[in-house]
């Protein structure tokens, strides 16, 4: 593809590409915490998430209500914003508010803060605090959650500064449980690496004069000059009081499990978590019950050191069930039911985008996340030698599972003519092989394929070169209007448009020739009110397919010009004025891209 | 020393059925039935439980009975709590001498809870074996308890009751103290009852 690649991309595509990139990574949170697998076993012990089992994915934590619950439709907005919440898993800041500043009657307790802490519990979190379990009572529970060392007793001593739970507690021979932050013990304080070469829970590598691991509550925050700010997974609540977003400690616990079994942050056995809330229903991952008169808690089970020092949560083995959050009934606890809902963040759209080889430069893959389970590509290169035509593309829809996308049924077609002649009847699809991208973060990845003979198998590392922007201001378009359009009279022809920025989409034609072999054309156009002005897009041809390909034997002519103008966001035309010919197209929109939202917008 | 104990048990069940004859002869007439309990007001505490709500810091998070030697019982809920405040109620002679008798068969009196967690322990050793499934609860009240016993009042705190009794079911002093637990926690919800 790369006629349009090496001239106006590089120069136009890279820096957007590489400004989102920069912005991504300075997307920050924070410091430590504790897992539950810590509790009688090795300080050192990570939790993770159920269905974990050291592969790259994204692991679905099913939630639900259980139909038993009492109260069930006032807990549903508290439940979906605790999903929202734990799977955006973002710092939020000053986390705690109270009085005037939240929307909580005196004397009630906040149903949704509640529950936002047991689901840390069910998702293998344990208190950062010593907390009732340690048989301590008062203000000696917020000590730094640890094991009794030799002497059998918690040693607590506040220190020089009187404050529990800070960096300068006398903790005697306790044995540290909490992973603090190496560089700073500051559970406060943002960082970018979430692994064991950030946090530890060894005390010999605490900073400076620091003598035990300080941990996120409250107190220890004033200190730190950081004001209402708790860990959400800090054991205790308090009438009127919403902490109803996640705090960088909480963030920090679930993402140092994320970083697996190897504890490395950004290696093959890194997962990501979704918790799925599906509502009053029955044989989820966790449920929740309110009845009774216990005020809160989770109960979950276990599968001690899968491997040594980590552990996963099971909720299908049939000795205990899932896991449940049981919450203290209405007729025994004044909750409050909060009833403003969160606006669910848009989803993460992953990979798409446009990728290549940067040694193969010329040819490319178009991918698009549809959804969680669901994404598509296409294929531009060239054909094999001796074969016919002289561009290819081929085309797929897939499964995602974890980082890994695969396409068993990648398909190549022929047959229609370009122009007026254009006719879907003439289209013939076959099965070409199969395909599979596996990602090793948003931006590098291998791609894998086994074609027919003149095509063979082989697999590359391929690279973004484009990245969609998402919050792309333009005056009248909106980036929802990225994504896959066809126009049903010439249905087996199509054109994929990303939006980069808040002026340029790239745009590709997926077509035929004059002869009925498979052609393609693109480039970079500007986006002028509701209108797509590319007025030089490009083929490219005289390369081979797999080890023939040269990218010194492309040779890139100017195809012609493309005007796109949309009506709304489904619907528009195309009006193409190019060397094999005039025309116009109806289209429509095909595929709808995860994590773009198009709100309609009137056509100027 | 368990013959010791069930001796000593019948005995002070004895002296406390003692008591509330007398009771039961004050109380057969309603009008100095108030009297009376103001007048025993002092009377002895035979029984007191607690139960910590741990999730709940910041305030009040103890539910409170309190048992007398004359029938008296005495519940607090905590303000967070539909059914916060004091309330009274009175047992008949015959009501209390079966508590009593029950949370006394129950072991309650002579509970001991380090000996509870190091049989836990050893239960639980199994457990941490690799891939060997363990439950864990999380946020569990603080059980305390206080009962008259012939060496004074026995007291002892308790975290976990309800969840590590029903997870270690093999454990029978856990299992008849939380049984115990429960009759208390109906008769707090009885005296607190609208």
């Amino acid at each position: 593809m790369n006629g349009w690649h090496v001239t106006r991309l590089r120069i136009q595509l890279w820096l957007p590409a590489l400004l989102v990139l920069g912005s991504a990574l300075m997307t920050t949170t924070v410091s430590a915490g504790v897992f539950l697998s810590s509790s009688d076993g090795d300080a050192a012990s990570i939790t993770h998430v159920s269905g974990y089992q050291g592969s790259n994915q994204e692991l679905v934590v099913n939630f639900c209500i259980d139909p038993a619950s009492e109260s069930r439709q006032s807990a549903d907005i508290a439940a979906q914003n605790v999903t929202i919440v734990w799977n955006a898993l973002q710092d939020e800041g000053a986390n705690l508010s109270t009085g005037f500043n939240n929307n909580i009657p005196p004397n009630r307790f906040d149903f949704e803060s509640v529950l936002l802490h047991e689901m840390g519990h069910c998702l293998g979190l344990a208190h950062i605090n010593l907390a009732s379990e340690s048989d301590l009572s008062g203000a000696n529970l917020n000590y730094t959650q640890a094991q009794t060392g030799p002497n059998g007793v918690f040693d607590i001593n506040a220190g020089p500064d009187f404050v529990i739970g800070s960096a300068d507690d006398i903790r005697g021979d306790d044995i540290n449980r909490n992973w603090f932050r190496i560089i700073d013990n500051n559970p406060f304080v943002a960082g970018d690496m979430f692994d064991r070469r950030s946090y530890s829970v060894d005390l010999a590598d605490l900073p400076g004069n620091d003598v035990f691991a300080a941990n996120a509550d409250r107190s220890v925050g004033t200190l730190l000059g950081v004001f209402a700010t708790e860990a959400v997974m800090q054991q205790g609540t308090r009438p009127d009081e919403a902490q109803r977003t996640l705090a960088a400690d909480d963030v920090a616990s679930l993402r140092l499990g994320m970083a697996g079994f190897d504890e490395l942050q950004g290696t093959a056995d890194d997962y990501s978590v979704r918790i799925n809330y599906t509502g009053v229903a029955e044989n989820c991952d966790v449920q929740l019950l309110i009845a009774g008169d216990d005020f809160a808690f989770c109960r979950v089970a276990i599968a001690n050191d899968v491997t040594p020092n980590h552990s996963v949560i099971v909720t299908d083995s049939q000795q205990f069930g899932p896991a449940q959050i049981q919450i203290a009934s209405t007729s025994e606890v004044n909750w409050f039911f909060n009833s403003q809902m969160l606006e669910p963040p848009p989803a993460d759209p992953g990979p798409t985008g446009s990728w290549f080889n940067p040694s193969r430069n010329g040819e490319g893959w178009v991918i698009e996340v549809l959804n969680e389970t669901t994404a598509g590509f296409y294929w531009f290169s060239y054909p094999p030698v001796g074969g016919d035509g002289q561009q290819l593309w081929l085309i797929s829809v897939g499964e995602i599972n974890g980082n890994t996308y695969t396409f068993d049924n990648v398909r190549i077609a022929s047959g229609a003519v370009f122009g007026a002649g254009f006719d879907p009847a003439d289209i013939v699809r076959e099965f070409w092989g199969t395909l599979e991208f596996v990602f090793s973060d948003n931006d590098t990845a291998v791609v894998s394929y086994a074609g027919p003979p003149e095509f063979g198998s082989d697999s590359y590392n391929i690279q973004r070169f484009v990245r969609l922007d998402r919050e792309a201001e333009t005056a009248v378009l909106p980036a929802g209007i990225s994504g896959s359009w066809f126009d049903p009279q010439t249905n087996g022809e199509g054109w994929v448009i990303e939006v980069i920025s808040a002026t340029q989409v790239v745009i590709y034609w997926f077509t035929f020739d004059e002869n009925g072999n498979q052609a393609w054309n693109g480039g970079v156009a500007d986006i002028v009110g509701n209108t797509l002005v590319l007025p030089d897009s490009r083929d490219s041809m005289g390369a081979a397919f797999g080890d023939d390909f040269d990218s010194n034997d492309i040779q890139r002519r100017d195809f012609g010009s493309l005007t796109f103008v949309f009506d709304d966001c489904n619907s528009g035309s195309l009006t193409f004025n190019t060397v094999r010919g005039n025309g116009v197209r109806d289209i429509q929109r095909i595929t709808n891209l995860r994590g773009f939202s198009c709100e309609d917008f009137s056509a100027q | 020393m368990q013959i010791k104990q069930h001796i000593n048990k019948t005995t002070l069940t004895n002296k406390l059925l003692g008591w509330f004859q007398v009771c039961l002869m004050l109380s057969a007439i309603p009008g100095s039935m108030v009297s009376a309990q103001d007048g025993l007001g002092n009377a002895e505490l035979i029984l007191e439980y607690r139960r910590e709500v741990s999730m709940v810091s910041g305030q009040d998070n103890t539910m409170r009975l309190k048992i007398f030697a004359d029938g008296r019982v005495s519940v607090h809920y905590p303000a967070f709590m539909r059914r916060a405040g004091e309330h009274q109620s009175s047992l008949t002679a015959g009501e209390l001498n079966r508590l009593m008798a029950s949370m006394y068969a129950s072991g309650m009196a002579d509970f001991e809870p380090e000996t509870a967690e190091n049989n836990i322990k050893r239960l639980s050793r199994g457990s941490t074996d690799s891939g060997r499934l363990r439950l864990i609860r999380t946020d569990q009240d603080i059980t305390h308890i206080r009962i008259a016993s012939d060496n004074g009042m026995h007291e002892f705190a308790f975290s976990g009751l309800r969840g590590k009794s029903s997870q270690f079911p093999q454990l029978q002093a856990l299992a008849d103290l939380s049984l115990a637990v429960e009759q208390l926690d109906r008769l707090m919800r009885e005296t607190s009852a609208p």
